[in-house]
Formats: C-alpha cells, sequence, structure tokens
C-alpha cells in the first residue's frame, strides 16, 4: 500500500509521524484470490487493472450485448449472465451470484450504478458467502434513502438544506419559492423538479413522482428549498472495519448538464480560496458518515455558496464515476483500498497523512452530439485515437471497431488530467482533448473545449446551472474550417480515393496485371 | 478530367502539400510551414478541432468516395433498425445537402436524425411522424431532377 503524497495542502493542521500501516501492527487480513465485478465498461476494466496489480484474479461478467467488450477480453475470467436488458442481466442479483459460486470467487466488487447502491444484492453477497467490497448493507439501506440519509446527517451534527418529506404545499409556503422536488430512491437526476411558483407545484410533483415511480420503483417525492447559483462539493470518505474513518478531500462536480456532472475537479477552486473551508466540509461529512456507521469508499455530496455556507444533500455510498480526480491528488489507489479494507484490513494512514497535491480535473466523454441537441450517437467506432502523454489518463471502455450498444449508458471514458495548478491542468486538458480522436460516432469533446475555454470556468466562477447557461450563448461547436484546412481535406479526400482504389483493384485478380500501373498512373493524374 | 472536392459542400482546390497515409486512414500532410494530421472515416475528415465532410465528384468514380448523383440517379434512404418517425425535417421538392437531416427517427428510446446521403433535391417522402417502420423500410429518396 502505497503512502499518500506528503505534501503542502494537508488536510489537518496537526502533524503526526508515520502510524502502523497494512505492513505494520494490523491483525493479518484475510485475503483474497478471486473478486467478480458486477459491472461492465470502464469501470469494470478500471477494477481489473488493479486486481492485476495485487495478483488477484479477475472475473467479468457479460450481457449478450457485451460479448466482446473490453472489460471481458482483459478480465482472467468471463461470465455470460444473459440478455441485453440490464434488468435481466447485470441487475439481476440471482443471474451474477449464480457466476460468482460457477467461477468460486471470494468477493464481488459492484462498480458504480447497477447494483451498487442495492442494500438487497449487498445482503445477497453475504448470506452466499462472497465478501461484497463496499459498506455494509445496513449504511447502504440508511444512506439510499434520501429523507432517511438526510435524518442521519442531521443527527450527526451535519448541515441539511431545509426540507420535508411530509407537505410539499406546506413547506413552499414557509421556506419560499424556488424549491426543488427530489425522488426519496432517487439518483443520477431522474424524479427532479424545479418549482417555482405554488400554481406548478402539483403538477410538477405529479411528473417527479411518476419519472421516480420508473426509474426505481419509488414514487415518493420530497421537497427542498432550492439554494441558487449553488456549488456542487463532495468529499470522499474512507473508513475501515475497525472504526477509523478519514476523508480524501473535496471534488468540484459544479459543471453539470440536466443533473448530470460533466466535468469534475479536485481541489475546488471556491474551497481552496476560502480558509477552514475544506476542514469544516471533511467533519461535517465524517459526521454523517460516522452516524451511518460507515465504512469503505463513499462520497458525502454537498451544495455550497459563495460565502462558504454549505448544507448536506445525499451519500453516495459505493466508489464514484469521479473517483480518479481523487486518486491522482492524493496518489492514492481507492480500488486497491477498498479491497484491502474489505479484507479486514486497517486503514493505512492517518488523517494527518493524507496531502493533495496539484490539481486534477475529469471530463465525461458521452457518445453524443452537442452540435444536434446532445442526441445519443451510439454505433460502431471505426476509429480511436486516446491521448497521452504527462499527467494524462483515460479509463476507457471502447476499442476501434468496438460497436457501443444501445442498451446501456453512452458514456465511453474518462479523460483525467493532473498538474500543479487548476490552470496548468485546464491547459493540459485542451492538449489531451486535441489528441482525442473518435472517428465513427459523434462525441461530446467539443463541449469540453467550449467549456474549458470559457472565462467564468477559467476563472473557477461556477455554479450548478453554470452549464445550461453556457449552452443558452449558442456556442459555435462546429466552427468551418480555415481555407487551408480545407484545402488540406482535399487533398486527404484525394489520396484516399486513389489509395482504395488501388487497394480494391490489387484485390481483382482480373485487373493484378496492370494495377499497378493504374494506380501509379491516377496518383500522376492527382498531383 | 479533373477531380471536384467538395468540403462541406464547397469546391476546393487540393493544397500542393507532402502526404502520406501513417496508419489505415490516418494521413500525415507536410506543407512548407505546418505539419498536420487528418483522420478519414467514411465521408468525414478530422483535422485539429476540425471536421469536415468531402465529396469527390469525378467520372471515373473513385471507389470509397461519395459521388455527387448523375442525372438519372436516385439515392435511398432508409431505416438501419425498427423504430419510430419522430419528424419529418424536409419537405418533397426541397433541395438538400449531403449530411442534412432529414428525418427524426426514434429507436431503443433514442432519438436520432437520419441524414441525406448526398446532395439532391427531395423526390419522395414515404413516411410521417409517428409512423412505426421496420429495419431496411424506405424512408425518402433523393434525385437530381428538378
Amino acid at each position: 500500500m502505497g503512502q499518500p503524497f506528503q505534501a503542502a495542502n494537508s488536510l489537518s493542521a496537526s502533524s503526526a509521524g508515520p502510524k502502523a500501516g497494512l505492513q505494520g501492527g494490523s491483525p493479518g487480513p484475510t485475503s483474497f484470490s478471486k473478486i467478480l465485478i458486477a459491472n461492465r465498461g470502464e469501470i469494470s476494466l478500471r477494477i481489473i487493472r488493479t486486481l492485476r496489480e495485487m495478483g488477484i484474479r479477475s472475473v467479468a461478467v457479460y450481457s449478450d450485448a457485451d460479448r466482446a467488450a473490453l472489460h471481458v477480453r482483459k478480465a482472467d475470467e468471463a461470465a455470460h449472465i444473459g440478455p441485453a436488458p440490464s434488468s435481466e442481466s447485470y441487475l439481476n442479483i440471482e443471474r451474477i451470484l449464480d457466476a460468482a459460486r460457477k467461477h468460486s470467487v471470494d468477493a464481488i466488487h459492484p462498480g458504480y450504478g447497477f447494483l451498487s447502491e442495492n442494500a438487497a444484492f449487498a445482503q445477497a453477497c453475504e448470506d452466499a458467502g462472497f465478501v461484497f467490497i463496499g459498506p455494509s448493507p445496513r449504511s447502504i439501506a440508511l444512506m439510499g434513502s434520501k429523507t432517511e440519509a438526510r435524518r442521519v446527517a442531521q443527527s450527526g451534527g451535519a448541515p441539511i438544506v431545509p426540507g420535508s418529506d411530509s407537505d410539499p404545499v406546506a413547506f413552499a409556503r414557509e421556506a419560499g419559492f424556488p424549491i426543488m422536488l427530489k425522488a426519496v430512491a432517487g439518483g443520477g437526476g431522474k424524479g427532479m423538479r424545479r418549482v417555482d411558483r405554488m400554481e406548478d407545484l402539483q403538477s410538477a410533483y405529479d411528473a417527479a413522482s411518476s419519472e421516480a415511480e420508473r426509474a426505481f420503483g419509488d414514487g415518493r417525492v420530497y421537497a427542498e428549498k432550492l439554494i441558487e447559483n449553488a456549488r456542487h462539493i463532495e468529499i470522499q470518505v474512507f473508513g475501515d472495519q475497525h472504526g477509523q474513518l478519514v476523508h480524501l478531500g473535496e471534488r468540484e462536480c459544479s459543471v453539470q448538464r440536466r443533473h448530470q456532472k460533466v466535468i469534475e475537479e479536485s481541489p475546488s477552486a471556491l474551497v481552496s480560496a476560502m480558509p477552514g473551508m475544506r476542514e469544516r466540509m471533511g467533519e461535517a461529512a465524517l459526521k454523517a458518515a460516522r452516524a451511518a456507521g460507515y465504512y469503505n469508499a463513499g462520497t458525502v455530496e454537498f451544495l455550497a455558496d459563495n460565502s462558504g455556507n454549505f448544507y448536506f444533500l445525499e451519500m453516495n455510498t459505493r466508489l464514484q464515476v469521479e473517483h480518479p480526480v481523487t486518486e491522482l491528488v492524493t496518489g492514492l489507489d481507492m480500488v486497491r483500498l477498498q479491497i484491502e479494507v474489505a479484507a479486514g484490513a486497517h486503514l493505512p494512514f492517518t488523517q494527518e497523512q493524507i496531502a493533495l497535491l496539484g490539481a486534477a480535473m475529469e471530463c465525461r466523454i458521452y457518445a453524443e452530439d452537442p452540435a444536434n441537441n446532445f442526441f445519443p450517437s451510439p454505433g460502431r467506432i471505426e476509429q480511436l485515437s486516446e491521448p497521452a502523454g504527462p499527467g494524462v489518463r483515460v479509463d476507457s471502455g471502447i476499442y476501434p471497431g468496438w460497436t457501443v450498444p444501445l442498451e446501456y449508458d453512452p458514456m465511453l471514458s474518462k479523460l483525467i488530467v493532473w498538474s500543479d495548478t487548476r490552470e496548468h491542468a485546464v491547459e493540459r486538458m485542451l492538449r489531451a482533448l486535441g489528441e482525442y480522436h473518435v472517428g465513427g460516432i459523434r462525441s461530446n469533446i467539443p463541449l469540453f473545449r467550449a467549456i474549458l475555454n470559457d472565462p467564468a470556468f477559467r476563472a473557477g466562477d461556477l455554479h450548478t446551472a453554470y452549464l445550461d447557461q453556457l449552452l443558452q450563448t449558442k456556442l459555435d461547436l462546429n466552427p468551418a474550417p480555415s481555407p487551408e484546412i480545407a484545402r488540406i481535406a482535399a487533398l486527404v479526400a484525394l489520396k484516399n480515393a486513389a489509395l482504395k482504389n488501388a487497394k480494391a483493384e490489387q484485390t481483382e485478380p482480373a485487373a493484378q496485371s496492370h494495377s499497378r500501373w493504374l494506380a501509379a498512373g491516377r496518383e500522376e493524374l492527382l498531383h | 478530367m479533373k477531380n471536384v472536392v467538395r468540403i462541406d459542400g464547397n469546391a476546393v482546390e487540393p493544397i500542393d502539400a507532402d502526404i502520406v497515409e501513417t496508419e489505415p486512414n490516418v494521413y500525415s500532410v507536410v506543407t512548407a510551414g505546418a505539419s498536420f494530421e487528418a483522420r478519414l472515416t467514411g465521408d468525414e475528415i478530422a483535422i485539429g478541432a476540425a471536421r469536415v465532410r468531402f465529396e469527390i465528384e469525378d467520372l471515373r468514380q473513385w471507389k470509397g468516395a461519395r459521388h455527387a448523383l448523375g442525372a438519372h440517379e436516385r439515392a435511398s434512404l432508409t431505416a438501419a433498425m425498427p423504430g419510430k418517425i419522430v419528424r419529418v425535417l424536409v419537405g418533397v421538392g426541397d433541395e438538400v445537402s449531403g449530411g442534412q437531416g432529414l428525418i427524426v427517427i426514434e429507436a431503443m428510446k433514442m432519438q436520432n436524425e437520419l441524414k441525406s446521403p448526398c446532395a439532391g433535391r427531395v423526390t419522395s417522402i414515404e413516411v410521417k411522424a409517428n409512423d412505426s417502420v421496420t429495419a431496411g423500410q424506405l424512408l425518402a429518396t433523393i434525385g437530381q431532377e428538378p
């Protein structure tokens, strides 16, 4: 287990000497020899990579749509778990447990999404004799209900957004508009509605409730005061099963579209600028997590205003999509850490030993066309060139020739960069985006260019409506090529046609005898 | 006999520069003052942040490149998979450019804009909004007749 970077920006004011780590005084933790990953795509592959480094065999699972997926290709073993619809494969607890039994695994890593925050699944894993790599089923159940999580957080002493799950009308009268309606079982922006006027409340409530019913099988909705121009800032927490709980600093995820995170970064420009805010948020997050008896990786989400006030929003009881951002500024492998504490190890560091170094940023690359209303753009990836070089990490689940399935989230990859300062990280991200080419389908790469070049983003002047407002300014996401670029493209088109034609004739036996002469002649004509 | 290359619909004179195919469909272009990498997929070329569509008009009709329609040729737009028509964006007689959106179709809970395979004039529209279509069903035809 590597120690986190020792550097400036220590997350705690006090200093401490080295503490006993995994190799130190902890009682010998059980070790795993084989782990099943109940997920797909980039996160499955990301977990496989850590397992390989740890010498643990990996078992991938796949549906009919994913037989040729990258995570299946890269795993040590693979199990087919059913047809393409998630309900019959990645969300089917019995089929996943069958695969785990068949492959004799010791533990199951749920990744994010799918069954990762399903308390029944965590319980079923343990009942079947597999270690669930995550928190206890009880913590998942407590924090999975948004209203219950608010109560737990409040009882632990964390500040919460004023809200009510009993009578939204009375609450709106008392707290005033705007308010936000949210699904009790919610997540991923589903079942959420902003309400500005009493006369819209009933219809918004009905819409949120039916959307929640469809998405989560639970139509309960509660109301919260809407904090205008709020920033979304979350704290990564990590606990072992012996009661030690630390936080790994914050991530700011204010750049969102339709309540979905688009860019995440650590540290937050706001938190870095406000003295003591990181420590206060970290403490509040630990209070909420402690009240839930939490262990393993978790994220406590807050809304924050520019004066440094913040309110508990919800807790995600799993590894987050954006965990690489924290990995890059802390130097930790969070998946390794998850596996170690699930095996019973003590956390190999204390709060005082954790420090944030530099700045990291993540762009979620999606198969969608930002120049065309963000229409999904599934299909075959004809060409792929991924960025590389200093400070660049690509967590990807795609390869050239892979057809992005229609059945699942269309995220292609996560592009993550690290540099010494936020400004340099932005420059590095722009450089990396310039190296990124996905041919055959559309991606949202042009959108990231526009955001990263926007002066407000550069200044760290963010809030959760930032991106929606930027998109209303009619960004030119597909600018006309310069005359020089157009002339180069014309040359490329001709050269390509000549080469393809020559190749086609080479494969026709009748034309073989003179094809090279013909091709050469055509080449001549082109010049 | 001269090729005419259209970039985003405009006739463009190719630059005089050194060009090498370095990987399949990846070209290195070196001019006196600059070096470029161009990536070609289908009828699209990406150079840096720019993404352009190309077509080549040529009597010899190079394989692998889109050509303009002859006087009596027609191109047809068909459904790639079963789905439902959400919107029809053009009418019969409309002049369209290659790559212009013609019909919005919803399949697998996602909407997709079907684009014209070439420049020309819409000669028929075979579907209307809310129609269900099967894979391979003809949706529209594009021709050159006025």
